[in-house]
């Protein structure tokens, strides 16, 4: 467990992956002995989400869901959208790239492609659920806050997208099985003459990406949802 | 199937001490035993069973329905008993005391384990004639009713089939399966175009 009177140097050094995380909140290397908490500051981070967020990331067993549903919602849909964001630039492309580089590595070894077709459907799944997330889900949930703000009971609910949270999360779980299913796949089920190296920088990537997908869609499932249907049941007169 | 132990208990002594004692024992349970305080936090994956380690406080609090919830979806118990005037709850399986020794607690989690495959002589690598037929009719991309229709069996047997399939190759999309199913030459691609499949 971190905190924030502790040098974000020495967190680092004890946890390198926490590394992506810092660049979500727009924190960038060079920070020399600063504390976490200094380095929020400076930055305008809120530093007790900043830190709550490192410490679940760094240890799967830490979720302090009381702490999390005191954030505002537009910090936790700040945060997430930022992850979207790490997806789309880092892991999507980064996994093509190493399977392509995996796949160059067995010029006759035609069942590779296979994983190919695999990977690009994957995807294209993955794309939909967080373009609709980004375009759909977030929008409506920052709309809800800013009438939940305002106080006005919602007088004519026909006009909002959806009655509720729960029309737009469901498809996590395909997402998460398909990811599941790639590895597997993987690992026990392809035989072909690749680079053993190469095979395990793309495995590894592979488990990073799970483990940063589960930590993502517990902070959706358990905290922004359970918070938007608090609002929901204030604003909407049942 | 794999099989994750979760210890919930609000004594770090204890919880801490139980898995410490697991992790130290022969039970093969690498990353699948975790700690919480609080069940609302538990993230449950499917095709896993589950054993709870708890506290015989969490049959008496809000979550018991939850804990009955569980127990209908085959999850097993052991309830930690810290006060020897508390009587073993009716879901738990089996009672860990404070004063029992290593191979006592290492013995009644194994005994909760052994207890998901009471036939621990069936082998369940390699899919049945049968199996692998649903699986090569999956794969080509029929719906479980027009499997049914075609081998002339209930859609419910159909289901079970490829539930079972699931669980013996730990891939569930159906694009997973077919890559499964070209890999092991189940379906002939020569006659088929890869892209219509996956």
């Amino acid at each position: 467990m971190y905190s924030l009177s502790q040098k974000l140097a020495d967190i680092i050094h004890h946890d390198h992956q926490l590394l992506p995380i810092l660049n979500r909140f727009g924190i960038r290397l060079g920070f020399g002995d600063q504390s976490a908490n200094d380095v929020c500051k400076s930055l305008d981070i809120n530093a007790e989400f900043f830190i709550e967020i490192l410490n679940t990331y760094h240890d799967p067993d830490y979720f302090p869901r009381e702490r999390f549903l005191d954030f505002p919602l537009p910090l936790i849909v700040e945060y997430l959208k930022k992850t979207h964001l790490y997806y789309y630039t880092f892991y999507i492309p980064e996994i093509e790239n190493q399977l392509n580089t995996l796949i160059a590595s067995a010029p006759g070894a035609n069942n590779l492609s296979l994983l190919t077709r695999f990977y690009l459907k994957f995807k294209q799944e993955l794309h939909e659920h967080l373009e609709y997330e980004d375009k759909f889900t977030f929008p409506y949930v920052l709309n809800l806050h800013t009438l939940y703000l305002q106080g006005s009971a919602i007088t004519n609910p026909e006009l909002l997208p959806v009655r509720s949270i729960i029309e737009f999360e469901e498809e996590h779980s395909d997402v998460d099985s398909k990811l599941l299913d790639f590895k597997n796949i993987i690992i026990k089920y392809l035989q072909a003459d690749y680079d053993d190296n190469k095979c395990n920088t793309l495995i590894t990537t592979l488990f990073n990406f799970e483990d940063d997908l589960r930590d993502h869609s517990r902070i959706e499932d358990k905290i922004m949802v359970p918070k938007v249907l608090q609002i929901e049941k204030l604003l909407f007169p049942s | 199937m794999n099989t994750r132990i979760l210890i919930i208990h609000q004594s770090a002594i204890v919880a801490e001490g139980l898995q410490r004692l697991l992790q130290n024992s022969s039970l093969q349970l690498h990353d699948h035993l975790r700690m919480f305080n609080d069940p609302a936090d538990i993230t449950i994956h499917s095709g896993s069973n589950y054993i709870f380690i708890t506290t015989s406080a969490l049959f008496q609090s809000l979550y018991k329905m939850q804990l009955i919830n569980f127990s209908e979806s085959g999850y097993r118990f052991i309830q930690c008993i810290t006060d020897p005037a508390t009587s073993r709850d009716n879901l738990c399986l089996e009672a860990i005391y404070l004063d029992d020794s290593q191979n006592q607690v290492i013995e009644k989690v194994r005994n909760t384990i052994n207890s998901f495959h009471p036939d621990k002589n069936a082998v369940i690598s390699s899919l049945t004639d049968r199996e692998t037929e649903v699986l090569k009719l999956v794969s080509l991309g029929n719906a479980s009713k027009e499997i049914a229709d075609k081998l002339n069996i209930s859609t419910h047997t159909v289901i079970t089939h490829r539930k079972n399939i699931t669980e013996k190759l730990g891939i569930k999309s159906i694009s997973g399966l077919t890559v499964y199913a070209i890999l092991n030459k189940i379906i002939d691609t020569d006659e088929l175009s890869i892209d219509d499949l996956i």
